[in-house]
This record gives C-alpha cells, structure tokens and sequence, in this order.
C-alpha cells in the first residue's frame, strides 16, 4: 500500500531579477543632467542637529549602524612619470544606533603596497560628531591614533573613532593614489549595515576602456555615462637631476559613469550560500582595451583565444609547457613503472604527483615559482602542482591541457567575457581515447577523474592554443551515490540484536572520511560513529574496503548490538538506524537568495530484519513516496513485512542542487516530510502464549 | 682566512646534529606522531637590561598528523628582538635535503582578531615537506632588553609528540639571583653549578612518551612539565621593580600606574552630579559603573610597554575607549572622586592561562578589573563589558586569586565563587500536541548566575531580528517557528534572566498507524555521551556548580491512552545529582527533572562512575512515551 504525495507548490512567476551584468565604459545610457538632478552630495563636516533627529531609519529600524552615505570616485590624472595615475576618493558618514554596531566605528583601509607599485594614502580626515546640549561637537581623530600594520605586499591603516556614543555620526574622507593605470577600484553598494545612499563615479579618458560587471539584486537611481572633454598634466622626469622634466598637456574625451543606489539593506550571508560576493550589490572592472594615439589598440581581454594565447606564452602560467621538459623523465620512469597502457600511464603520474606534493595554498592561478623549483621542494600552490601533472603527462607523451576555474567559496566566473580576477583555481584536463579525464593532484584524498566538491561552481576555461573550450562543472550534475546495507538478526539469548552495516560512500564523502580517518585511525573514527547512536552500542570490526584504492568509493562494514530485553510485552524500533535525518536542515521561514547545495544526490537505505522469537509485528510505518517538483527530487519509504521478516527501502534522490528562491517553501516542506516520515516506528509485540 | 674559519665552523656544527638525526636512532618506546629529538634553551642573563635567548631544536615527523610540530614560529616586539633564525631539513637517514632561506620566512603582523593595534609581530617558517618520516631542525636568538618577562620553558608542545631529550639551561652572574618555579618537578632533572662568577641551572627532560587527551582532564599546569622564572631585581624601560613578593611586584605596578589616575575636570564635575546626591556606596558604585558601560568601550591598542602600562584616564576621557587596564584604572578614579576606595586589580582570566600562585611572584597576568573592598561583601567590576552586572564575575574571572594593588603593595584576593544555588536554570513547559504529532509550546526559564551568561550574550548583543534567527535555528528539533520571544534581566550581584517564547513544532511526535511517539523531556536533554576507559590516566575536572529543573506538561489528543511511560530514575553521585519521573493523569503527561553539577577535581579512578552517571542521565533524558488510540 503506497500512498502518493506530491509535494508542489504554484509557481509565481519568478521576477527577471538580473544578477549579473556586463556593458562597457563607452556606452551612454541616460541624460546627465537627470542623473545630476537625484545625486546627493554631502559636505565632509557639514553635519547639522537635524541629522541627529531620527531615532530610528525606516530602512531597518532595528539596525545597530545606518551608512547615512558612502560616496566613492575614481578617476584617471597625469603623473609625473609620464604617464597616467588612478585617484580614488572615498567618503563615507555613518550613524551608530546602538553599542553592538561600534564595530563600524573602527575602520581599516588596506592597500596593496609591494616594492613595484606604491600605493599611497595621501590624505585622511576623519571625526566623530556627538550632539550635546543641541550643539553639534565635533572630536577629530588625532594623528597619533591611525595606525598602520604591515603584511606581505598590504599595508593595513587602522584607526577608530575617539567619543563616540549610541547615537553618534562618525565620518571620514579619504584620498588615495593607484600608481599603475590599469587597475580600477570596485565598490560595493552593499553593505554589513543598511547604507541610505551610495555612489560610485568613475572618469576615465578615451585611452582606456573597462569592461564593467555589475552584480546584485538592488535596483541603481542613478546609472549614467556621459561624454565630457578633459585635460590631463603628464609631468616625464628629466633624465638627471639637473635636467628639468617636461610636462605635457594631453586634451581629449573621456567618460564619465556615476551609479548611485538609495535604501540598500544590509547583507547577511546564508547557509547553502556559494561565496556572498555573488550576491553583494556591487561593480567591479576589468581593462579590457588600451588605445593610444597613433597606435593599434591593444585588447586586453576580449577574445579567450587570446588570452589562451597569451597565458601559454606567461612564465607566471603555461610557458613551460610548451618546452621538452626532459629533466621530468626520471620520475616519469618512477611513475609509470607498471603501466601497461596509456590510461594506466597517465593514472601514474597522476598518483605520483597527488602522493608526493603537498599543496600550501589552494588559490591560485599562477605559478609561485618555475616548475623546476617546485620538484625541488616538493610544494606549492594548486595552479603549481596541476600545471606540474599537465607538463609530466604531456612530457609522457599524452594530451593534456590545464583548466582554469573559481571554486565555490569564490566568485562565480561569467559564460563568456573573460574577468581573469574571477579565476582562482586550476586543475588538467586529459584527453585520452576519445574520453576527457578532469584531474586534481593537490588534494591528498582524491581519485582520478574526481574533483573536489568546491570545484563545482559553473564555468570553467580548458587553456589550450586553438580554441579554448568553455566547459562547466555544476553542482546539478554531479550525483553523489550513498549506500547503506543494514541487516538486523535478533540474538535472544544474549538479548540482544545484532546489527551489520555495509556503508558505500560517494565520491565527496569517500574525500571527507578519508581525511578523518588519516587524520585520527579507523578506531577514532568507530568511536565516533558509537556515539552518534543514541543508545548504548558498541561497534565492532570495523572494517575499511578502499580506504588507500582512491579511485574507488569508500566502503565501511561494521557490527553493532543493540540490547533488547526478549521479556518486554512491546518493542519499539526505528528501522533508521544511523544518519537519520532529525531535523530540517532548512530553517528560516523564507529565503530571498537562492538554495545552493553541493550536490545533487541519490541516497539509499536498505534493512532487512528477522522479528525475534515470539513477537509479531503489531504496526508498520506506511509506505510513502513524494515527489518534488514533479521531476526534481523524490523520497519514498517502502517497508512490508512478510512472514514476520521486515524489509525496507528509504530513498532520497535529488536530481537538481541549485533552488530558486521561489522554490524554498516546497524544499523545506519536501525536507519537512522527510524528518517526519524517517521518525517512525515498528512496533513489535509479544505473541499470546497459546495454552496447549 | 677567518671567513673561512667561519665557513668551516658552520659545516661543522650541521654536521654534528645530523649525525644523530638517523630515525632508527628514536627508542621505539616513544614512538608517536612526531618526536622532538632534542630541543635546548639556552638563557644566558648578562644584566637586568639584558636576556639572550638561544634555541636550537630538531622535530622529527613520523606520519601527516604530525606535520604542524615541523612548522617554525616565533613572536618578537620591540622589547624583544629574533634574530639568526636558520633551519634545515633532513630525510630519514639524516641526510640533508634543503636548508630554509631567510627571505621566504614569512613575517606578518600577530592578530587575535581583538586588538585594534599590537606590535608583536610573528616569523614562520614551513618546508611542507610530505615523505615520512623526516626531521626538521631550527635554531634561533631571542634578545630581551626587559627582565620583567623573562622566558619560561614549556617542554611539551603537545598530546601527539613524544620527548626524546630537551633541556633549559639558565645562566647568570652569580652575584644575581633567580626565582623560580617548576610543574611536574619529578619529571625533571635538575643540576646547578657555578663557573667563574657565572652560575648555570639546568633542567632536564628526557625520554617522554606522547599521551591521548582524555575529556574533562586537568589543564596543561597540572599535566605538564614547566619552568618559570624571575629576576627579583627586574627592568622593564625606565623602570626598575621587585619581585621578591607580590606585596613588592604589587609596588611595581603602583609605580606604572603612578600619574595615570588623574581625572579631567569635567568628568569629575559628571561623577559630583551622578553620585552626590545618592545615599548608599552601593547605588553609587552601580550608578558609576553604568556610566563606564555607557561611556566607553573596550578597544586594545598594546604597543611596547603599553601592553603592562594603561592609558592615562584623560586619554579614556577624550577617546572614550581603552583596554582592559586603561578601563580599569579610569573606574578606580572615578570611585575615588565618589569617595568610595576601590583597587586596581590583575587577574588570570579564564581557565586557559597560568594560574596565579602565590609563592611565586611573576608578571603573567593576562587581565585587569576592579574590585572595592569589603571583604566578603567586596564588589568586582569587570570594566571590559559594556552589559555585565555590577559585582558579577563570569566564567571569565570567577573563582581564582588575584593580586589586588594597593598603597602598601600587592595583595592577593579570591575573586566570587558562585554556589549551585547561584548557578540555576528553571525551565517550566506547557505544552499541546495533536494527532498528526505536531506540537506548540509555551516556554518560560529562569536563569541566574553563571547559568545566564550565555542568554546574557544574546540578550545584549541580538537586535530582535538575530533574537528571533538565534531561536529559530538554535533547537534539535523538527521543522519549527519560535515566536513571541521576551527577555529580561535584572542586574544584581546575581543577575537574572527571565525567557519566554512559544513554539511550534511540526512532527514533533512521530506518528506510526495508530500509535505517537512522544521524547517528553523536550528542551534539556544531556548530550554528552562517554566511552569507557580503563586506562585513564588523570583526574577528573568538573568546572562549573549548577542547578537545573524542568517541569514538562503535555496535553495529548483525545482518543489516546498511554501505552508505555519511561520508569522513574534517581541517581546520587559524588559528581552530583539526577532525577526524572514521567506521570501521565487526565490526558497530561508530566515531567520533573532535577540535575545538579558540582565544581570539584577526582581522582582518575572515579572516571567509570563518571561515564554511567552521564550515559544513564542521556539515555533516561531520551526516553520515549508511547500512545495508543483507544
């Protein structure tokens, strides 16, 4: 007896809500002088006791801090190395609410500062401003409390804000200088706190043209770019100290974008969320073409044959790769010792890389050092171990390519234009008897052909000197495949009932209990699981089936008895026996960011139980099947019993990871179900004693 | 020529070292995740200015989970320079792979994620090197130019690694005297001896096996070996002390201190106006101390000899932030204007850091707070807190000396210790469930003492919106909605939160044909389970006195009876006490819990009482009550 549920709620109509968006610098949009008509310009310290009347901000009005106005600029100008400067300014009032937002009191301003490019904080002015007895009082920062801390290639200035107070506006400007002309700052609409109004204008001359990515649910006021006529003073150094430099005063067009965004709310990042900066309302750049007088326009970025190109000809990425890399033989040898075929070569040298490097640092597009060095210290980062494995199988005489991609935790890379600042990871691709084999050497735990879980985040970009393909690694497709046999045999006599577990693994979970159990012992990872049972049980022989055969799914086998008592009347019994599902992992009511799980998944629970002697089953659960979305997921609950031996299938299949925000309600409803139905019962009871 | 001298010299010392270094050469007696072959500290005292410290150590790594002992890290400030850092790596034979280059030790600012600025600044250094086993090797020179501080010596690094041999060796002038202190002295060897006016203490280390943690073990203070020590004459910058007692180091800190008290005018005219006109020293105290959590915040700003001296009380003024010390001594001047004597206080906060002992004088503290005197009645002010009740202290600084500055020097003082009494959480539920087994739920507890500081955190920090996310992503329980959530505390020496919210649970019984499966007891479940261990080495530290009681009323649906009801338990134990009776009358079952917890240490061989008394509280706390339609 099945009963069929269909779990479906009524599509609304999902709103075009764009999230990505890509346009270019020299594309006009709308009327500057509209645009000038809605733009707010405040004034660093004109701050009135006015802007201290509103108790509360009808944005949020239980917000701990209110940005009241965050105004930023970027704009080219001459330098006096004869060439072009960017000056970014920024200038940013806030109000504290109440003591658990000081946090936005304290402010650092990192910047990138290596011995070849010399950011610099040119000036700073920042002060707190209290309203006491009507009056507004203002407490500079003094020069003594800015503070700086120097990292590697950043240097941090830190400072907060003295006197401040529930209730307090605290403000600073800032103005720094970009050395290089090639690097524009991104600003983020959105913020930790709720922001009234933000702004972003950027000047930029005719010689340079920005690809422009914007990204974010919020809706812009102001988004215009207009055509204005500039100057710019570029001072060239004389050649010694005693010549005197030359200035030259360049005119020409230039464009000027302003965005602006009103009552933003605060962003907070979720469960099954990928990386926040995907959702952040936020506008970030790329140079994408230089165009100098008289000269050919260099194209940075726009065709990825191009960049395919140039990447294979970049020391920093696959130069190396296109050389006789001979001195790799004698581990090539070592490698491939056993093979017998070309796959088995290549499975070699993956094995060889994977078990003999150790990867310190997992993003990274570009080399840390040349290739040679790499073999000598036996590490470095993950573009440095898989460009490695790229160069010995193509050195064994394979094809093999390196692939570029962004991992989960970061930014998701666009279909088409190339953003290279959206890449951070690669991994090689082999192509081998017709078949494409997709390799990641920098985790310990992995198989061949298998990518870690963070890989899976959309498009990805195989580097090679034709055409480089746009591939796609997406948590919809890949199907993560759990198995657990459970046989349950009474053992009256010792009262108890003996339990066996047959655990296959999927290809991700195989990686996490791997990890754990090389980073404790099979025995730590038994205790564990004794544990998770919330009876007392104890396990035994545990055994491990390709705990080191990487290529293949994880198996556990293992014992366990539960104590029953063979005198009781009733025996109670959750045929879930381990990892059942407790509680609904989707908690929140409703959910405006969409559902990104890791996995799409297809988990399957068998038991199969003799009733003990003398009892009789009193009460199955019932039998149940639910589908979501007609076709996206489903879970049935099959039991039947007959002639006292209890079978049972439970099943959860989702065909899809990633869920609409729309789809929220029939996902935790599905999951809902899904606790309550995985709680049930068998009730056994003793059988009446028939009298001779 | 002397460079070549050099040159050969240096050969010479490598080689010395890797002779040993061979991984057969490890007694298997101690074999664990890594070794520590041998590892020398060298202490050489010239004068109260003047510290060096030599290190030289070789770690050697035997599988992966080992890997992070082979990792170089040392601290340095402007106090206390780090220089002739070099390392080499050796394969299992003890042959020489590689040696460290200077310019990839890495070198980054120190940040505990508190501090707005710090000047300590961290080297590392990691060869990542992967094919077990292999042996690392560091040496490095520490130069302190204060003797406040002097270096101690912590021989064990941790649980997985075993000792093979590691020395301290403490040289000084013989016409100086050190003081000091050793942990676990039997582990030890200890020799002195003196040389041409230079007299040298050495301790030893040698043959120590690696151990498994066990749950609810002392601190490392009790378990490990360690050696502190001092000079009674110190120098910190321009300041010179003693720390022959705590009265004379309590002197020091006077001295520190001296000038940093004085209030600007206008903040004393606020303390006249605040406090003149109330009656009582204890409405006084509470009223100042309000104005501090108003007024001020917490912020760490520790460069040079700041990280011991507070900023002066007109910078807290103006800025109207400081740290701990800077906080603290602002506090003690404002009672002062008041009239009311309160003391600067040094304080070990939380039960991580070395405790305070009181025949060994020592600059470790890593806390200050306030307390006004009054012997048993005397009331602690944590300064750091902008919400904490006045007189009340936390798990942070509860129960534990510390040294109190006073005109005539240091004086040790026991900060509050807070009985089970104090420590309660009554929880009384009402609570309906349907046929379908969904249920809603009325919740009221009460929480006093220790037992608030965690809802203390939430009710302070929460705007409602992360209240209500707090509630409805916090419980084990089925799909959920938590609604009407109130809190309220009164602030007292004890303080007080009041919580009530409602809930719903969907599934909450599950439901099988005719049957509801019911875990009564819904909210204070004890989760911890234990697994027996025979072998259990080190005594039993329980650290907190509680009192819990729950009452639980379920109205079940009509038509349904009870099948089975959980059996009654009573458990009376050294570690404390536990009952639970499940009752069913008039369609209402009823639940009474009762558990106590009480502070104390055991000896290791209670622990199999300890693992039944926790089973048997998890699995009663679990049990089930089964209904049946009639």
């Amino acid at each position: 007896m099945i009963c069929e549920n269909k779990i479906t709620h009524p599509k609304v109509d999902s709103m075009k809500c764009f999230r990505i968006q890509l346009v270019f610098m020299f594309t006009f949009c709308m009327l500057m002088a509209a645009a000038q008509k809605k733009r707010e310009k405040l004034q660093f310290g004109r701050i009135t006791a006015q802007d201290f009347k509103p108790a509360q901000y009808s944005i949020d009005s239980a917000a701990d801090a209110v940005v009241l106005y965050n105004a930023g600029s970027s704009g080219y100008e001459g330098n006096s190395n004869g060439f072009f400067s960017v000056n970014y300014e920024q200038h940013s009032r806030i109000r504290l609410m109440h003591k658990n937002g000081f946090d936005a009191a304290t402010v650092t301003i990192p910047l990138y500062i290596s011995n070849d490019y010399q950011t610099k904080l040119v000036s700073l002015e920042a002060a707190t401003f209290n309203l006491e007895n009507g009056q507004v009082v203002e407490t500079k920062l003094d020069k003594s409390a800015l503070f700086t801390e120097v990292a590697k290639d950043i240097t941090t200035y830190k400072f907060t804000y003295p006197n401040i107070k529930e209730g307090s506006i605290v403000e600073f400007h800032i103005k720094v200088i970009l050395p290089g002309y090639s690097f524009m700052p991104d600003w983020d609409f959105q913020k930790k706190y709720p922001v009234l109004y933000s702004e972003y204008e950027v000047n930029v001359p005719y010689f340079f043209n920005y690809a422009i990515i914007k990204q974010g649910l919020q809706n812009y006021i102001i988004d215009t770019g207009t055509e204005v006529h500039q100057r710019y003073y570029i001072h060239e150094k004389g050649k010694s100290a005693a010549e005197s430099g030359t200035t030259v005063a360049v005119s020409t067009q230039a464009v000027q974008h302003i965005w602006a965004m009103k009552d933003v709310p605060a962003f907070h990042p979720q469960k099954y969320m990928t990386s926040p900066d995907n959702y952040i309302s936020a506008i970030q750049f790329q140079l994408s073409e230089i165009r100098m007088p008289e000269q050919d326009v260099e194209k940075l970025a726009q065709s990825w044959s191009k960049i395919s190109e140039k990447l294979l000809k970049d020391p920093d990425f696959g130069l190396e790769l296109n050389y006789n890399n001979n001195w790799l033989k004698d581990d090539i040898k070592t490698a491939t010792a056993n093979a017998i075929n070309d796959l088995e070569k290549a499975q070699g040298i993956f094995a060889f890389v994977r078990d003999h490097y150790s990867c310190n640092d997992y993003r990274s597009r570009f080399l840390s050092a040349p290739l040679k060095k790499i073999t000598q210290s036996k590490k470095g980062n993950v573009a440095d171990i898989n460009i490695l494995l790229t160069a010995m199988l193509k050195q064994a005489g394979l094809e093999a390519y390196p692939v570029i991609l962004s991992t989960r935790d970061h930014e998701k890379v666009l279909q088409n234009y190339p953003v290279m600042r959206k890449f951070n990871y690669v991994i090689a691709r082999l192509f081998l008897n017709d078949e494409n084999y997709y390799l990641d050497a920098s985790r310990k735990n992995i198989g061949f052909n298998q990518l870690p879980v963070d890989c899976y985040n959309g498009f990805a970009r195989v580097i090679n000197d034709k055409e480089p393909l746009l591939i796609r690694f997406d948590a919809d497709s890949v199907k993560e495949y759990q198995m657990d046999i459970v046989h349950v045999q009474p053992d009256a006599a010792n009262r108890a009932l003996n339990v066996v577990f047959n655990k296959s693994f999927g290809n991700f979970e195989s990686q996490d209990v791997r990890n754990e159990i090389t980073a404790a012992s099979l025995d730590a990872y038994s205790k564990k699981l004794q544990k998770q049972f919330n009876v007392p049980v104890q396990i035994k022989d545990m055994h491990a089936d390709n705990l080191k055969d990487l290529d293949e799914p994880l198996k556990l086998q293992y014992t366990a008895a539960f104590s029953f008592n063979p005198d009781d009347d009733l025996i109670y019994f959750n045929p879930i026996l381990q990892d059942r599902m407790v509680d609904n992992p989707f908690k929140a009511e409703s959910r405006i960011y969409p559902v990104e799980m890791p996995n799409c998944m297809n988990s399957t629970y068998l038991l199969d139980m003799d009733v003990p002697e003398g009892y009789v089953v009193d009460e199955l659960p019932k039998s149940a099947r639910v589908q979501l979305n007609e076709k996206e997921g489903s879970f049935e609950y099959l039991i039947v019993n007959k002639n006292n031996h209890i079978q049972m299938r439970c099943r959860l299949v989702l065909n899809k990871a990633n869920f609409e925000p729309d789809d929220y309600g029939t996902l935790r409803d599905f999951y809902a179900f899904i606790v309550q139905k995985e709680s049930e019962q068998i009730v056994l009871k003793k059988k009446v004693a028939t009298r001779p | 020529m002397k460079f070549l001298f050099l040159l050969s010299f240096c050969m010479c010392w490598i080689n010395n070292n890797a002779q040993s270094l061979d991984v057969h050469l490890i007694p298997d007696s101690i074999t664990a995740n890594a070794v520590v072959r041998y590892d020398n500290t060298i202490v050489t005292i010239e004068n109260e200015n003047k510290v060096v410290v030599r290190h030289n150590y070789a770690i050697t790594v035997l599988n992966q989970k080992g890997d992070d002992y082979a990792v170089y890290t040392n601290i340095y400030d402007q106090l206390n320079t780090l220089s002739d850092i070099s390392g080499a790596l050796f394969d299992a034979s003890g042959k020489r792979l590689r040696s460290m280059k200077k310019k990839d030790v890495d070198d980054a600012p120190v940040n505990d994620n508190m501090s707005l600025v710090r000047d300590d600044r961290k080297k590392s250094y990691d060869f990542y090197y992967r094919s077990y086993p292999y042996t690392v090797v560091f040496n490095d020179e520490e130069v302190h130019s204060q003797t406040f501080q002097l270096p101690n010596w912590q021989p064990v690094p941790g649980s997985d690694i075993s000792i093979q041999q590691s020395s301290f060796n403490v040289t000084f002038p013989s016409d100086l005297s050190i003081n000091y202190k050793v942990l676990q002295k039997e582990m030890l060897h200890f020799d002195s001896a003196i040389v041409n006016n230079t007299k040298t203490y050495t301790w030893q280390l040698n043959l120590k096996k690696s151990f498994q943690r066990e749950p609810f073990q002392p601190n490392v203070f009790q378990t490990d070996p360690f050696v502190f020590i001092t000079l009674p004459k110190f120098k910190l910058q321009n300041y010179t002390g003693s720390m022959q007692s705590w009265q004379s180091f309590g002197e020091f800190i006077t001295q520190l201190n001296a000038g940093r008290n004085v209030l600007p005018d206008n903040i004393k005219q606020q303390v006249h106006l605040l406090t003149d006109n109330l009656q009582t020293q204890q409405q006084k105290i509470a009223t100042l101390y309000q104005y501090l959590q108003k007024n001020t915040r917490y912020i760490n700003i520790a460069l040079g000899i700041g990280g011991w001296q507070p900023f002066d009380c007109k910078y807290v003024a103006d800025n109207k932030y400081g740290d701990c010390k800077a906080l603290s001594n602002f506090m003690v001047a404002l009672l002062k204007e008041a009239g009311i004597k309160a003391n600067y206080v040094l304080i070990s906060a939380t039960d991580r850091h070395l405790p305070m002992w009181k025949d060994f004088p020592c600059g470790y503290f890593n806390h200050a707070t306030v307390c006004v005197p009054n012997g048993k009645d005397s009331i602690w002010l944590e300064c750091t807190s902008a919400t904490a009740s006045p007189g009340y202290a936390s798990h942070f600084t509860d129960d534990r000396d510390a040294l109190m500055i006073t005109d005539s020097g240091g004086i040790i003082v026991h900060t509050p210790i807070y009985s089970i009494h104090d420590n309660q959480q009554n929880k009384i539920v009402h609570a309906i469930i349907d046929e379908s087994g969904n249920m809603q739920a009325q919740v009221h507890t009460r929480y006093t003492g220790q037992a608030s500081d965690d809802i203390h955190e939430l009710l302070n920090v929460g705007i409602p919106e992360k209240v209500q996310q707090y509630y409805n992503q916090s419980f084990n329980l089925p799909t959920y909605t938590v609604q009407h959530i109130q809190l309220a505390e009164q602030k007292s020496i004890i303080p007080v939160v009041n919580e009530s919210f409602d809930i719903t649970v969907n599934g909450f019984a599950a439901v099988t044909g005719k049957r509801l499966f019911i875990k009564p007891n819904i909210f204070n479940k004890w989760e911890l389970k234990l697994l027996p261990d025979e072998t259990r080495k080190y005594s039993i530290v329980l650290k907190e006195n509680f009192l819990h009681t729950d009452t639980v009323f379920i109205i079940i649906p009509n038509g349904y009876e009870i099948e089975s009801l959980p059996k009654p338990q009573s458990i009376h134990t050294i570690f404390g006490d536990y009952a639970i009776r499940f009752m069913y009358s008039n369609h209402q079952i009823e639940v009474v819990r009762y558990q106590t917890g009480i502070k104390q240490e055991l000896p290791a061989s209670e622990y199999a009482k300890l693992v039944e008394f926790f089973n048997s509280m998890y699995q009663n706390d679990h049990a089930q009550v089964v209904l049946k339609k009639a």
